[in-house]
């Protein structure tokens, strides 16, 4: 179910109305779990034996570790495998099915999708697992409270992937309705409607017939990219935004996991703010622990600036999908990282001019537009020959059809930078902001129609 | 809390300000008739083509048809006269207007009406009618279009739609007003480098498209995404659909009017053979079959065919210049076993 379909109103109509009613954490939890599990369910019932399955193999596990310290590698290593293992098999599975399903003649095997959220709700297991096995986190005995953890509904699907640290607390203690839950749900709810409805749902269509192009201009191929690069954060945040929103709504302070990631300066500075619940997860449990153990393991000092970071982001880029487009991705990024880091020269905010600053930012930004073209190209090969065997501008009518696409773009980035200026110069209850959000909720009624295509992560 | 309040009185504000404006600006009726008004005036026209014509046969479907077959080839093969009406993204409702409006109502009818479709097509009434497809029905429908509105739009209303297409202008008034900034935001660069308006931009769009191969399994992703529509598990319930559709006043037009209703399934390469289709689209085909042997309707299935090899395809729908070689031929030995047969 999407957020913005009218289904799913429906559903957290009535999830919100019986969670309330009931005045015991155990009760609320227990309708959240349910709830949880029918809104996972909803397009493939069974993809929720795999998130059952493997919730309740995690949970022993980690009290397993809890039990029995001594063999603590041997568990948390037994779930890191088998989440891991789960995760490359349905994701690598559609490479090979129809071969699998000609060999064995069973041919239900076409039909076996990516359970979605797969990828995300992974990560938040695993994340436990490790937490637990290091002692920074006391496993919980409540397998409800864990199952409502790895399955919390406005998360699983498409994050924020919240730490144990900063959801279970919350699970574990009771909920009371205060006003503060609406006031913090409703601008991120108008917020999330209007970037997905109006803004990501119509830069798409330029995206889309840009990318399917076999031969597009380098110009079309920018124009693309920027179109893009709009669409991925307004679509993404979208998500997050009705994730948090709906969150509120049933008294849960979630992860924000976005911040203004196109004003960075750097890529490290990036990653800080763009998908921050994912790059905070890479951080503590890929590049720390790589990085300590290199330095642990005396390596060259070149090696343990370079390989930290490379490593970390390709194992990024293999975590969005499958395919070389996002290895290049990953590498691109985690090189453009040690690039920044060897060679940027530093820049002291405080004391640096406005037209070095804006430089910095401009580079910046084009590094990341140029990252995302690579993310969205349908192929190497494609891309290859974008870059370098068409021409720069190409037709007359392939140059209206790129500044065509700058136009939507600028006009749909509008509205988001006009939201950014007021973050930064008006007073949060002025009353600019309060007619901003009013004319974003009539906006939304303009572009709606009865289609809901899907947010774009749906796909990892 | 603050903001909060500020936010409903600016919406209060701004809701009844357009509630005023845009009845006045747009000379819309208060309350509204429910669905989508058609502008009479905005007008595709086939009739002219067909009288002058006489086409024996007349082909109808979206750009499946307009990649897979070459109807002056097709002509030649069946020694019948043909012509060709693709729409590019047509749904049932733009067939059934074409039928209704263009070749029924022409004075020199067809003796057969080949229509070719893909799936649950046929009994899906609201699949491409919003947004941009709205234009070409705009251009086909007619002044009364009872039925269009009826099973396309209203059908699909819940009752807080209908109350809000009713009642508040600004809901009712959305597809213009969308449409009025689309024309805007498009332009903007185009007319102030080039002097390129909304039709060239427009045109310039179409040669780019038209022109290029599109990267072939990415056109049939986009499209297979778009479409996700017609397998909906209610879609692919013939006998449930069937009355809620178009097709049965296709029939029926078909019927009365003399011209044999020909249904064409094409063939995509997602779906190579029997085996790899849902089971439910399979039961769908039987349904359809069934009605089509009850109803005077010929149903020509060539979904599994496997002389359309995927080298044939340019991506998962279209055919390359070969393969419209390929299919022309195959449907023109079953068309040319049925006009004969019938002579």
């Amino acid at each position: 179910m999407s957020f913005t379909s009218s289904q799913y109103l429906i559903f957290f109509a009535i999830v919100f109305s019986a969670y309330w009613l009931f005045n015991g954490r155990r009760g609320q939890n227990l309708i959240l779990l349910t709830a949880s599990y029918f809104f996972y369910g909803w397009h493939a019932p069974w993809h929720t034996l795999v998130l059952g399955t493997s919730t309740t193999i995690d949970h022993f596990l980690a009290l397993a570790i809890e039990r029995e310290p001594a063999r603590k590698k041997l568990y948390s290593g037994a779930a890191i495998f088998l989440n891991l293992g789960v995760l490359a098999f349905f994701k690598y599975f559609p490479v090979f099915k129809d071969q699998l399903a000609d060999v064995t003649g069973w041919s239900f095997l076409i039909r076996i999708l990516l359970p979605i959220g797969l990828s995300f709700y992974t990560l938040k297991k695993i994340g436990y697992i490790l937490d637990v096995a290091r002692n920074t986190l006391k496993p919980t005995h409540n397998f409800i409270d864990f199952a409502l953890y790895v399955s919390f509904f406005p998360q699983v699907v498409s994050g924020p992937i919240d730490r144990p640290q900063k959801l279970l607390p919350q699970i574990e203690t009771p909920r009371t309705w205060k006003a503060d839950n609406l006031i913090s749900a409703w601008p991120l709810l108008i917020m999330g409607l209007f970037k997905k409805i109006v803004v990501a749902d119509s830069i798409k269509v330029i995206v889309d017939q840009v990318f399917t192009l076999q031969e597009p201009t380098k110009f079309l191929l920018l124009a693309g990219g920027a179109a893009f690069t709009l669409q991925i954060l307004a679509d993404f945040s979208a998500y997050t935004d009705l994730s948090r929103g709906f969150s509120f709504l049933l008294g849960f302070n979630t992860t924000e996991n976005f911040n203004r990631p196109y004003l960075a300066l750097n890529p490290s500075d990036f990653w800080n703010r763009w998908h921050i619940s994912l790059s905070t997860w890479l951080r503590d449990y890929i590049f720390f622990p790589t990085r300590r153990e290199m330095l642990k393991q005396r390596s060259p000092a070149w090696m343990t600036e370079m390989i930290p970071p490379i490593l970390t982001m390709l194992i990024s880029g293999i975590w969005h999908g499958v395919g070389w487009v996002f290895i290049v991705w990953g590498l691109y990024h985690g090189v453009m990282t040690v690039l920044y880091q060897r060679f940027a020269p530093r820049l002291d905010l405080k004391t640096a001019g406005r037209f070095r600053i804006f430089l910095t930012w401009a580079v910046m930004f084009a590094v990341t537009i140029i990252g995302w073209i690579i993310f969205r190209a349908p192929s190497l090969p494609w891309l290859w020959q974008a870059v370098l065997l068409e021409p720069i501008a190409g037709t007359r009518e392939q140059v209206i059809f790129a500044l065509m696409g700058l136009s939507m773009t600028l006009f749909y980035a509008a509205p988001l930078l006009i939201k950014l200026w007021l973050d930064v110069k008006a007073d949060n209850a002025s009353w600019m902001n309060a007619f901003y959000y009013a004319a974003a909720s009539l906006s939304i009624i303009i572009y709606m129609n009865s289609a809901t295509p899907d947010f774009i992560y749906f796909l990892f | 809390m603050r903001l909060f309040t500020r936010y409903l009185l600016w919406l209060l504000i701004l809701t009844i300000l357009v509630s005023f404006v845009i009845p006045i600006y747009f000379n819309m009726p208060y309350p509204k008739p429910l669905g989508p008004d058609f502008d009479p005036a905005a007008r595709m026209d086939y009739r002219k083509d067909i009288n002058e014509g006489q086409p024996g046969v007349v082909l109808l479907g979206d750009s499946i048809l307009h990649y897979g077959i070459d109807p002056q080839d097709l002509e030649k093969r069946t020694n019948t006269p043909t012509y060709s009406i693709s729409i590019q993204g047509s749904g049932s409702a733009v067939l059934y207007l074409v039928t209704k409006n263009e070749i029924a109502a022409a004075k020199s009818k067809p003796k057969y009406l080949v229509v070719f479709f893909r799936d649950t097509l046929l009994t899906t009434p609201d699949f491409r009618v919003l947004g941009s497809y709205m234009t070409q029905i705009d251009e086909l429908a007619g002044s009364e279009e009872t039925l269009l509105l009826q099973l396309a739009y209203i059908n699909q209303m819940s009752f807080i739609e209908k109350a809000a297409d009713q009642y508040f202008p600004l809901y009712s008034a959305r597809r213009v007003i969308w449409q009025s900034i689309n024309k805007h935001n498009r332009t903007l660069l185009p007319r102030s480098f080039l002097n390129c308006g909304l039709e060239c931009t427009n045109t310039a769009l179409t040669t780019v498209i038209n022109k290029d191969d599109f990267e072939n399994s990415l056109q049939g992703n986009a499209v297979q995404i778009a479409d996700e529509q017609l397998y909906k598990p209610e879609n692919m319930n013939f006998e449930e659909r069937l009355p809620l559709s178009f097709l049965p006043e296709i029939v029926r037009l078909c019927n009365e009017n003399g011209i044999q209703l020909i249904l064409v399934r094409t063939k995509n390469t997602f779906i190579p053979d029997a085996e790899h289709e849902r089971p439910e689209i399979q039961r769908y085909i039987q349904d359809l079959n069934h009605y089509a042997g009850e109803n005077n309707v010929i149903l020509l299935d060539f979904a599994y065919d496997d002389r359309l090899t995927p080298d044939l395809f340019r991506d998962a729908f279209h055919l390359k210049e070969e393969g419209k070689k390929k299919f022309t031929e195959i449907l023109s030995e079953s068309l040319s076993k049925l006009i004969n047969e019938q002579r």
